[in-house]
């Protein structure tokens, strides 16, 4: 998926970040997530998505309990707690949970896509794609993508010597390492602020953004980008549909509706799962036929 | 009519009631090379910055003055042009790399200047060749070491095609070899291109004589400025820290009718005149040792070591009775999915004992800091602390016995105050850390600045910092990873008398460090690895003396005269000891006050 061009991948990772926006309906998501986690499978990061999975399902978690805590706007009620003072009655309804659910996942959708487009962009080539056009977001994308791993050594680093200072960041309570976790964030954010001066200072003095720029490498797009942006634009006119037609959003409340609306919902969902396919079966043909990768 | 020419120029950082730069007034000519040095935060930096056209755009402040280059003002310059023109050259290059791969970082400016493809596709292979980066072509930055990455900087500035280079320290990070090398490249440029250079450098040994001129700067204002000759001649007695060690010697003599030397082959034509002119008058000097046995033990050494028949070899005078404070066996270490990094390993360090390890970038040294310290845990081999094993205890465990100072001091920093800064580390353990945070603020003259920000310290002051948060816990046992990088001549110096007095008070030092010169006048011991083993361990000057790529310049000055001769102290001392040297002084000195005496009557 790496050897994709810049532009191949923005249109697929859009789509993804689209539809976990546009979309809230429970199948669709779960369309999305699959073939997101096929493509992450793809680009060789499930290993690495599993493991930050328990920070994603903390998160959703909290999600779904403030959800919970909060909406009242459901009609199936499973708990029903006292009454407290300026809220009213405490309910738990199962409309609730339901939504606060899906919410978490549209946000696991997110999250997950952001981790793709930092395995499978180019932050190099992102630059050379995007400078002539938008130069300072292009520069912003090319040194978050850098940054990250940077970042991530600096972490270490840092929580090195804090461990050599004596602090422990494997004992106590949950609240007591996470205390203990912060001078390490204030250190990081210190050092990126300071290490930020030298890098602009680096980048005004070999003249970035100071006019038109040429290009080193040659951009040339092979059959499969013409694909990859086929499919994603067909991906993104189904999720228009979906969503014009109210198919693509589920209804939650007062009481949760049927789940498959209509035989057409099924089929745009079926395709939609095909078309976001398009780019992991491309790749893995690529990998395993000789043939196939000189055709495409 | 110069290239550069700055008439006046003060600047001030935001906030700051100092100037970083007080009437400056100087002018650079085409094809110069300027070498520019002076303390810690003397406003070399700042210099640099002005000139490249980078300040006040990204630290704000007040600037005054002029600077113009090609009789233009400097504000007056387009970007692009100026970008052409200027390249500039940072300490580190980790936060000045833009892109991810070697080939990409050095385009990433030609692309920025609008070039064609067929140029920057022929300049790019010319600098690749010129630094020897062709391989590393395609390499991740990530992948490279910091004297790699320093070369793709350099090459990435030099594909620029500028006329003139401003580098500010670009050998902190380099071992002697590496940087020697780098240096070797800026005077090809200069010498072959006629690149104007301005060099900001702490290594003076190694680039003073390549200058056309020294400046020297203090508290903003240029101090000094002349040719080296004249700077090694001329400059104040307290500004002497920053000229060449073999000038040093020659400058302490003070004797008006022996010329300074700049070079150390200079320096062995003054010394060989001195011996030559005490053979003739019968007299011979004092400790002259001409056998030299030095580089035949280190050569068996480094035979033996290869053989793995290596044993430490301890000098009797340091040779403690007491068990070791630390003990190495056989210790092994790979990194995940790596092969060995650092194999077979034996090592002792001693109370009140100073170890200096020395070796190319990459060898292994800061791991084998990392492993003595708990922060990395061995594959092979035993750890034993005062006879007990230690093997796999963590850092925070082994913190109150072992101090690890890393290379980075902002690592450090987090806390609002210096204060808190040190007190942190004891507040970790819940223990009273008063009396202890004011002993160590005295000792690394702290003081004054106990309610200041550490990230709002220069960098020496910042690295005082971080090993008084090492200091604090009052461990037996000190790991130092290149303590001197960004610390100025004399800093140095501090430095080393600070360690020699912890030492003295029985603490164990280790230090790794590139700076053989610090080395010399801190450590007891010297071990050297390459590829992860261990190649020569033994006495300073055993080691040391002549070895082709560590002796100090001073050692190197003494080659086949005395190799004992390892700073400039001894070498003063030794020379002192010259019978023809002492009457010269002594006429010197008789000469001096017939002229005051003459002066009086007038």
């Amino acid at each position: 998926m790496q050897s994709l061009q810049t532009l191949s991948l923005c249109s697929y990772l859009l789509v993804l970040f689209a539809g976990a926006v546009l979309l809230t309906h429970p199948l669709l998501l779960l369309v999305l997530l699959t073939a997101l986690i096929a493509a992450l499978a793809e680009a060789e990061g499930l290993k690495q998505w599993r493991k930050s999975l328990k920070y994603f399902l903390a998160m959703i978690m909290l999600v779904m309990i403030i959800n919970t805590l909060v909406n009242r706007m459901g009609a199936t009620v499973l708990f029903l707690g006292p009454v407290l003072p300026f809220w009213g009655r405490f309910a738990v309804t199962l409309e609730a949970l339901c939504f606060g659910l899906v919410m978490g996942c549209r946000l696991l959708i997110v999250f997950s896509a952001f981790m793709l487009s930092n395995l499978v962009l180019n932050p190099d080539k992102a630059l050379f794609a995007l400078a002539g056009l938008f130069p300072r977001s292009a520069m912003l994308l090319a040194l978050t993508a850098k940054t990250i791993p940077f970042l991530g050594q600096q972490m270490q680093r840092a929580g090195e010597i804090q461990q050599c200072r004596g602090v422990n960041y494997y004992r106590g309570s949950f609240l007591h390492r996470i205390k203990n976790k912060l001078p390490l964030i204030k250190v990081l954010f210190l050092s990126a602020l300071e290490g930020s001066f030298n890098l602009g200072e680096s980048i005004q003095a070999r003249a970035y953004g100071s006019g038109a720029r040429s290009s080193y490498f040659h951009v040339s797009f092979l059959p499969r980008d013409f694909l990859v942006i086929a499919s994603s634009l067909g991906a993104a006119v189904l999720m228009l549909r979906l969503f014009q037609h109210g198919e693509g959003s589920y209804q939650f409340f007062p009481r949760m509706g049927t789940l498959i609306i209509s035989k057409g919902q099924l089929v745009s969902a079926a395709l939609m799962f095909f078309l976001l396919l398009v780019p992991v079966l491309l790749s893995r043909g690529w990998k395993k036929w000789d043939y196939f990768k000189w055709k495409i | 009519m110069g290239l550069f020419q700055v008439e006046n120029l003060t600047y001030y950082f935001p906030e700051k009631e100092a100037p970083s730069l007080q009437g400056v007034s100087l002018t650079i000519e085409d094809g110069e090379f300027v070498f520019l040095t002076g303390h810690s935060g003397c406003g070399k930096s700042s210099l640099l910055r002005a000139l490249a056209g980078l300040l006040p755009d990204f630290y704000g402040g007040r600037i005054g003055g002029d600077i113009r280059y090609k009789d233009l003002p400097l504000t007056h310059w387009n970007k692009r042009n100026l970008a052409r023109e200027v390249g500039v050259i940072f300490q580190d290059p980790e936060n000045q790399l833009v892109m991810t791969v070697v080939e990409q970082e050095i385009v990433f400016g030609l692309e920025n200047l609008g070039l064609p493809r067929e140029e920057m596709r022929r300049r790019v292979a010319e600098v690749l060749s010129l630094f020897t980066l062709s391989s590393l072509k395609r390499e991740s930055l990530f992948n490279l070491s910091g004297g790699e990455k320093q070369k793709v900087i350099l090459a990435s500035v030099l594909a620029m095609h500028p006329r003139v280079l401003l580098l500010d320290e670009p050998t902190s990070q380099l071992d002697p070899v590496a940087a020697q090398e780098l240096l070797n490249y800026l005077h090809r440029l200069n010498l072959d291109w006629g690149m104007t250079v301005v060099l900001v450098e702490q290594r003076i040994d190694r680039c003073f004589h390549l200058a056309d001129r020294v400046i020297l700067m203090e508290k903003g204002k240029i101090a000094f400025e002349g040719a080296p000759g004249e700077m090694v001649r001329g400059c104040a007695d307290n500004f002497s820290f920053f000229i060449p060690p073999v000038a040093q010697v020659f400058r302490e003599i003070r004797n008006e009718e022996i010329p300074i030397p700049l070079t150390i082959k200079e320096g062995r034509g003054v010394l060989r005149g001195l011996l030559a002119s005490a053979g003739n008058r019968g007299a011979s000097p004092p400790h002259v040792n001409m056998k030299n046995s030095s580089s035949q033990e280190h050569l068996s050494l480094v035979r033996s070591a290869r053989q793995g028949k290596f044993r430490p070899n301890i000098s009797a005078a340091t040779k403690p009775a007491e068990s070791p404070l630390l003990k190495v066996g056989n210790l092994g270490f790979a990194y995940p999915g790596n092969e060995l990094l650092l194999r077979g390993i034996n090592l002792e360090i001693n109370r009140g004992e100073s170890v200096a390890v020395l070796g190319e970038n990459g060898a292994g040294k800061s791991t084998l800091l990392k492993l003595f310290c708990g922060l990395l845990k061995p594959q092979q081999g035993k750890i034993y602390w005062q006879g007990s094993d230690i093997t796999g205890q963590c850092a925070e465990e082994l913190s109150r016995m072992i101090g690890y100072l890393s290379q980075n001091p902002n690592d450090y920093l987090f806390n609002d105050t210096v204060e808190e800064e040190l007190g942190f580390d004891l507040k970790v353990r819940g223990e009273n850390e008063r009396g202890a945070v004011k002993r160590v603020l005295e000792l690394l003259n702290l003081s004054e600045l106990r309610d200041v920000n550490p990230r709002d310290l220069s960098g020496g002051e910042r690295q005082r910092v971080a090993l008084g948060t090492v200091l604090v816990r009052d461990p037996a046992l000190l790991l130092l990873d290149e303590p001197t990088r960004g610390l100025d001549v004399k800093l140095k110096h501090q430095l080393a008398g600070m360690l020699k007095n912890l030492k003295e008070k029985g603490k164990g030092i280790f230090l790794v460090t590139h700076d053989i010169e610090f080395a010399v006048e801190v450590a007891d011991r010297v071990v050297i690895i390459s590829a992860g083993e261990i190649v020569a361990d033994g006495g300073r000057n055993e080691i040391l003396a002549n070895s082709l790529y560590y002796a100090p310049q001073v050692n190197r000055l003494f080659r086949g005269v005395d190799p004992a001769v390892m700073t400039v102290h001894d070498a003063v001392k030794w020379l002192r000891g010259v019978p023809d040297l002492q009457n010269n002084n002594q006429r010197s000195k008789a000469a001096t006050q017939d002229q005051a005496a003459t002066k009086g009557r007038k």
